[in-house]
């Protein structure tokens, strides 16, 4: 009998103890790959050097190496410089502060980067595609632009049909600028790298693209129509 | 008396063998042998009182990702959702997913979503390759699935049909790209994602018309949506998804 009450109380300790003992199964835990890090910020040397001469050259039709200068009525240089098709435009002003013009220094201009995106965009013209506003952490990304390096920025693109884009980054400061700039030259060259197997016909574009800065102003963009787009954006600043 | 004890001692380990066992599939959302929309309690073996208390998994939350082609690099460029984490390429094949870079990424398109990032992963590819042999196609698309199991073995993989052409796009296409290219493509990559335990969505069914082609205003070009579809586009994925 006491042997029967043994094997009972038994069977009851091992049935509660199944019914309340946890078995912990720990998922196996899995190892991130490394997360993705932002691009880094390239430094180049600047895109054009400003050079002396008096020579002039039709914008986007040299196809050798030329640095042409041009002195407005007040004092502001237009360096032009041609680089294997590519043509870049610097604009700096020379002005002393003691001209009757007094011309507005980089700081005082507040130009909204967004509507001198959308003014460029809305001339259809100039695009094959319509332009729309688009994605600025995006266009950050694509742009290896640095957080912290530009205090204003819009973005405009088109479908992935054409390269047509503009990019207008006010830097924080004019130690930013060149940086900015590089961002744009690596930027278009990717653009040729890929649509040239792509859309071949979109590479005179990107040949013709327009870089430009006036101030702490940088301007990018990609158009069906490079002469009139840099009128364009030389009349905006 | 001994054989009464060892034939106790022997139910009671098979009791703990059975309680423990039971308790594996509760909290494996991501089961990639799982494809279908099935709630978390996805047990085949004796219910304990933990797993009658799993929770249904809310959809609604899932992380999304999206890599392949142009297309795709036009979705992350207007900007259109925040839901979907986009990683796309110009000209982006099948084979090209282990060496390109995404558009302004640093690293291999695929290994974009590796790790636990990302609970639905959806591949966008072919508009590059309908002029290809379709065999060939869906070789290297396998690799491609392959590819992201292996480097993200929890989520859930999806593949998107690749959409239609307008009939101008058509007509002008030097890589024979056609829609009866694309269809074809499409019928196997159905079959690709049952065989495989993956999803097939295809938003052809919001864009293509009646005659098979893309719907006119679609995409300027006719084959690139433009950025109003592009947003129509990502709330259908999106829905899609979350359903």
């Amino acid at each position: 009998m006491k042997k029967r009450i043994f094997v009972v109380i038994l069977v009851l300790v091992m049935v509660l103890t199944v019914a309340f003992t946890a078995c912990d199964i720990k998922e196996p835990e899995n190892t991130s790959l490394p997360a993705y890090t932002t691009l880094p910020t390239t430094t180049t040397e600047p895109v054009t050097e400003t050079a002396t001469g008096d020579e002039t050259t039709d914008v986007g039709e040299s196809e050798s190496d030329t640095n042409t200068d041009i002195t407005t009525e007040n004092d502001t240089t237009i360096s032009i410089v041609t680089n294997n098709s590519n043509t870049t435009i610097l604009v700096e002003t020379d002005a002393p502060a003691t001209e009757a013009t007094n011309p507005p220094t980089p700081t005082e201009q507040n130009l909204s980067c967004s509507a001198l995106a959308a003014n460029i965009a809305s001339k259809t013209n100039m695009f094959e595609e319509v332009l729309e506003e688009g994605n600025v952490g995006r266009a950050v990304s694509l742009f290896g632009i640095s957080e912290g390096s530009y205090s204003d920025i819009s973005y405009y693109t088109a479908s992935a049909g054409v390269a047509e884009e503009i990019l207008i980054v006010k830097a924080t400061d004019e130690s930013q600028i060149s940086s900015i700039v590089s961002g744009m030259e690596n930027r278009k060259n990717t653009q040729i790298d890929d649509y040239s197997d792509y859309v071949p016909k979109e590479v005179p574009k990107l040949n013709n693209a327009t870089i430009y800065t006036d101030g702490l102003y940088v301007v990018y963009c990609v158009s069906n129509d490079y002469e009139t787009a840099s009128n364009l954006i030389r009349s905006m600043f | 008396m001994k054989k009464t004890i060892s034939f106790i001692l022997c139910i009671f380990v098979l009791l703990t063998f059975v309680s423990c066992g039971g308790k594996d599939d509760n909290n494996n959302i991501n089961n990639a042998n799982d494809r279908t929309n099935t709630t978390v309690n996805d047990v085949t073996d004796a219910p304990t009182e933990a797993q009658t208390e799993a929770p249904t998994v809310d959809r609604t939350n899932l992380r999304i990702a999206m890599f392949g082609d142009s297309l795709v690099a036009g979705l992350a460029g207007y900007g259109v959702t925040d839901r979907i984490d986009l990683f796309g390429s110009v000209s982006l094949s099948t084979q090209g997913v282990f060496d390109t870079k995404a558009q302004g990424g640093d690293i291999a398109i695929i290994d974009e979503i590796a790790g636990d990032q990302y609970d639905v992963i959806i591949i966008h590819l072919g508009i590059n390759e309908v002029g290809n042999d379709t065999d060939s196609f869906i070789s290297t698309y396998t690799k491609v699935i392959e590819g992201v199991r292996a480097r993200a073995p929890y989520a859930e993989v999806w593949i998107h049909g690749i959409l239609p052409v307008s009939q101008g796009a058509e007509d002008s296409s030097q890589f024979g790209v056609t829609n009866a290219g694309i269809s074809e493509k499409n019928d196997r990559l159905s079959l690709l994602a049952a065989e495989l335990g993956c999803r097939f969505i295809d938003a052809g069914e919001i864009f293509r018309g009646d005659d098979g082609t893309l719907k006119s205003g679609v995409a300027s070009d006719g084959i690139h949506p433009n950025k109003e579809n592009c947003e129509i586009w990502a709330n259908w994925i999106i829905n899609k998804v979350t359903a």
